[in-house]
């Protein structure tokens, strides 16, 4: 509310510097930063907000870009069946985590800090019709393509993942510091049992995992 | 407006009350501005209720929504190509759609298009136990004969198709980024995977090699059945240019398999099946959309 709160200049009184001064210097703050009671409803939009000042979203309809395919483990052109693809195999799999993508990540520019939706969708290939054999390491049990997501390096969601040839979805959430985020979308597979075929007749290579038509959106909100 | 812009008043100025007066009156409620306040200082009465950050929302169901299945729509898996896609339908023959009306809903360019989908499906038979069909892998050890398997990679897909053309929703055409599966690849019909930004797929059939224990080859498959499970997915779009959608759908084909030429992997259309009714039950699911700013 705007009013004098040191003393009002009234007719005939004695004017001096002091008397705006004073008020101008106690006014400050509700001057210049006006309260939320002063504020006129329903008046904030596009227009009065500059570009990512509540929320800002980062999307790609494909991920890697040009192929959607994980191409970090990669059988080589003729590896495999021509009804197989170039994929992950266990002659070809490091190991541990592995980033969908060669690329150095997905990159959320201007970060201003606060809560980091993600979602990550695609499709998943995991060989699991060798999962039924007498010496896998859990018997009975499918074989998963595990998922996770990662921002500035700390995993935020993880998912157990496809068990078949099927669509996966990711969602992670976490509160993430002001500065550029890094994310990363990362796999995992399991050993084989000792019961797994890995080649094929011709000699050729059995693929074991893939991840294609990935894409990704991401939503901060800072407040 | 209510930031300082009068200079300040020094010593030895000529005042009276009528300056002082003006200088307070000066500041109005009037002109508010970005100089008035801090982002902070917002709060959700004064944010407009009129959708601006969120521009649209819809949702449709699609399908036969029964929801204790006791009936559904069957699609037989395809075989003469280059096969139509099958629009998911309500079971009398009309496809279940999302329309946005005669004037159409504008993707702007600053706004991301988000789809969602889900159906509830159930593949029955079988597609890798034929010689021939792309899902059969045949192991084969010198002494003791050879044994098909299942590759595991047989799928059916559901992508998008929309009409941007008008509103008789006539002219279906695959979202960006999405292909009808119809390039010739090898004598297969298909498409690189590259161009699959709006596909989400659920396997065709579930089998198991039976447990080898040990010996060079597999055992018999054990197939396992489905019956009806979900399959979901999502469709992000940021336009580099504006477009009119009149309408969106979901529309499936199948039967696919991986298939690799060179370098390039693909998933293609198998069309040799076994002597199994292979086909696809489905019931109903639902088509959500969400519009908005991007920042």
């Amino acid at each position: 509310m705007k009013q004098w709160t040191q003393r009002e200049a009234t007719q005939g009184a004695t004017a001096s510097p002091d008397a705006v001064n004073d008020e101008l210097r106690a006014q400050q703050s509700s001057i210049t930063t006006l309260d939320r009671d002063q504020l006129p409803a329903d008046y904030v939009d596009d227009s009065r907000l500059v570009a990512g000042a509540l929320l800002r979203s980062y999307s790609s309809s494909q991920y890697p870009t040009g192929s959607g395919e994980q191409d970090t483990v990669r059988l080589l052109s003729g590896a495999v069946d021509s009804n197989a693809w170039l994929a992950v195999a266990h002659t070809n799999y490091p190991g541990g985590w592995v980033n969908v993508s060669t690329g150095s990540g997905i990159l959320l520019q201007g970060w201003k800090g606060g809560h980091l939706h993600i979602e990550w969708a695609g499709n998943g290939y995991i060989m699991g019709g060798m999962a039924d054999g007498a010496n896998v390491a859990l018997p009975k049990t499918p074989r998963y393509l595990n998922l996770r997501i990662t921002a500035n390096g700390v995993a935020i969601a993880e998912k157990r993942g496809p068990a078949y040839h099927e669509a996966f979805r990711v969602i992670g959430s976490s509160l993430v510091p002001q500065g550029d985020v890094t994310i990363r979308l990362q796999y995992r597979i399991v050993q084989p049992s000792e019961d797994d075929l890995l080649v094929t007749t011709g000699a050729k290579i059995v693929p074991q995992a893939h991840l294609w038509g990935m894409r990704y959106f991401v939503m901060g909100r800072w407040r | 407006m209510s930031r300082i812009t009068d200079g300040p008043v020094h010593d030895g100025d000529v005042l009276d009350a009528a300056s002082l007066n003006d200088r307070f009156a000066s500041y109005t409620q009037t002109d508010l501005n970005q100089f008035n306040h801090r982002d902070a200082a917002h709060d959700l009465p004064q944010f407009d209720a009129g959708g601006w950050l969120l521009t649209h929302a819809q949702s449709v169901q699609i399908g036969l929504n029964d929801w204790k299945h006791t009936t559904y729509v069957t699609v037989p898996g395809m075989t003469t190509m280059p096969a139509a896609a099958h629009p998911v339908e309500d079971g009398a023959g009309n496809p279940t759609v999302m329309s946005f009306g005669a004037g159409g809903l504008t993707i702007a360019v600053g706004e991301v298009f988000r789809a969602y989908w889900n159906l509830s499906v159930a593949p029955i038979g079988a597609n890798w136990d034929t010689a021939g069909s792309l899902a059969y892998n045949l192991f084969q050890d010198g002494s003791l004969g050879s044994r098909p398997s299942s590759t595991w990679g047989g799928v059916w897909v559901t992508y998008l198709e929309w009409d941007v053309t008008d509103s008789s929703l006539t002219n279906w055409v695959p979202v960006f980024g999405q292909q009808d599966f119809t390039t010739v690849i090898g004598g297969k019909y298909g498409a690189p995977l590259a161009n699959t930004r709006a596909s989400a797929v659920f396997p065709a059939d579930l089998t198991y090699a039976n447990s080898p224990n040990g010996a060079y080859l597999p055992g018999t498959e054990i197939p396992s059945n489905f019956y009806f499970r979900g399959v979901s997915g999502a469709y992000f779009h940021a336009p580099a240019s504006p477009i009119t959608l009149y309408g969106l759908r979901v529309v499936i084909k199948g039967i696919m398999h991986p298939y690799s030429v060179g370098s390039t992997n693909y998933l293609v259309h198998d069309t040799v099946f076994s002597g199994y009714p292979s086909a696809l039950w489905y019931n109903g699911g639902n088509l959500a959309v969400l519009k908005h700013l991007v920042q």
